[in-house]
């Protein structure tokens, strides 16, 4: 799709984003894609470029979770949890929009080429770089202020003490968003960024994308577009199957344990497990399994279905 | 790694296991099991040392017929665990094995499931393109 440059003049221009002050906002913008639309229901999802599984998990969750609701999901096209949170925004059918280091001919980083053609295609790229300009270390910080400014909101999922996504946080705050950080174990580094700001109250803790949605509009319901984004496509699921599914976490669970919880045989677990994997349901890991996203969908379906 | 055919996971056992009785098949009945599996495999490659992880590749289509259900989950398998053709090839070895040691003529949907739970780990976390 055609890039286009847009200036504060321009319909297309975003007007979220003067509210960073006078002199932060960028004077234009260098746009590819769908027309560019941030708002109220734009928000951000940022975190280290070298996530753990678990970071990785949380990112997609609440990426989808806010395509699902028909947010935008707003990142930097980094490795790591930007391009998780592009991606499971794509996959469910959302709008995405990333902010790029450098000019939108040039491809960095490699090796989120793919994904950045694909945002051109359903989503919008977007940077204040004129084209061929490089990405300078220095043109992330002030790429992370244009993420802050066009969402309502920056969900922090995983970073260390000095990590991009802290920067984006502070510029958030500044800019008077909310910020939220998906709070980790004491023992994981990555969370040390956001455990941090959670400690200084600097951010809502979340865990669920439910709690972005009750911060930005409390008392408000949030209707769950998830059956409809299914298509009533509801996942057969059966006896043994549905069992092992309702007892995986977001965690590795070892075959021993779901034999011994269900009291299943291990064969038979490992029998069901591998039907589920096959179907894209639930992963492998070194020291077990868990469940996908398609798995807790097709298990929540399969609740809905059982209890009508 | 790469050419490793089988690996499974194990949870460390608690004392009362270690020290408790042991449970579970002899090794001596399962010795019959692996001896009666490996007269198969010998009869079916003409070959007394043969076995279906040594067999070439061109008698595997024969030897591995699968029934419907089995080759849709195989078919299954590859587009969504991304097997490549030596991670297929593997499978339906395994797979193969499965049978025989059940003493089962052709290979089933049952067979290619215990196959694929056994095979290799990614040794990469799953992260972010």
């Amino acid at each position: 799709m055609m890039a286009r440059t847009i200036s504060r003049a321009d319909g297309e221009w975003p007007h979220h984003l003067n509210e960073l002050g006078p002199e932060r906002p960028p004077t234009e913008l260098f746009v590819q894609g769908r027309p560019l639309e941030a708002g109220s229901q734009t928000i951000a999802v940022v975190g280290s470029r070298h996530p753990t599984s678990a970071g990785v998990d949380a990112a997609k969750r609440i990426a989808c979770g806010l395509a699902e609701a028909n947010f935008t999901v707003v990142s930097g096209l980094a490795v790591g949890i930007d391009a998780v949170a592009h991606k499971a925004a794509i996959e469910a059918g959302g709008y995405t929009i990333a902010v790029l280091g450098c000019g939108l001919d040039v491809d960095y980083p490699a090796r989120n080429t793919t994904l950045k053609r694909q945002i051109a295609n359903v989503g919008t790229l977007v940077t204040e770089h004129p084209p061929g300009t490089p990405p300078h270390a220095n043109h992330f910080p002030q790429r992370n202020r244009i993420i802050a400014g066009l969402a309502a909101g920056v969900v922090y999922v995983e970073g260390g003490e000095r990590s991009g996504g802290r920067i984006t946080a502070r510029q958030a705050l500044d800019a008077n968003r909310s910020v939220f950080a998906v709070p980790g174990s004491i023992r994981n580094p990555l969370a040390v960024g956001p455990n941090e700001l959670i400690r200084t109250s600097q951010a809502v803790l979340i865990t669920d994308v439910r709690h972005i949605f009750e911060e930005l509009a409390p008392g408000l319901v949030w209707k769950q577009s998830g059956a409809t984004h299914m298509g009533g496509s509801s996942i057969p699921l059966e006896d043994p199957e549905y069992r092992v599914l309702s007892f995986l976490d977001d965690a590795p669970v070892a075959v021993d344990r779901i034999s011994a919880d269900l009291a299943m045989p291990v064969g038979e677990v490992t029998l069901t497990l591998s039907r589920l994997e096959v179907r894209g349901l639930v992963t492998r890991r070194p020291s077990g399994y868990e469940i996908t996203i398609s798995g807790a969908r097709g298990r929540s379906l399969h609740r809905a279905t059982e209890d009508s | 790694m790469d050419r490793i055919d089988m690996q499974i996971g194990m949870t460390r056992l608690t004392k009362e296991e270690l020290l408790g009785v042991p449970d579970g098949e002899c090794s001596h009945s399962i010795r019959r099991r692996v001896q009666a599996a490996r007269s198969i495999q010998a009869e079916r490659y003409g070959s007394e040392r043969a076995t279906n992880a040594s067999a070439p590749h061109s008698m595997l289509k024969v030897a591995c017929r699968l029934s419907t259900a089995a080759e849709d989950m195989l078919g299954n398998a590859v587009d969504v665990l991304s097997l490549t053709g030596r991670g297929m090839d593997r499978i339906l070895r395994v797979a193969r094995t499965v049978a025989d040691l059940g003493g089962a003529e052709s290979v089933e949907e049952d067979d290619v499931a215990e196959a694929l739970s056994f095979r290799m780990y990614a040794t990469r976390e799953e992260v972010a393109a």
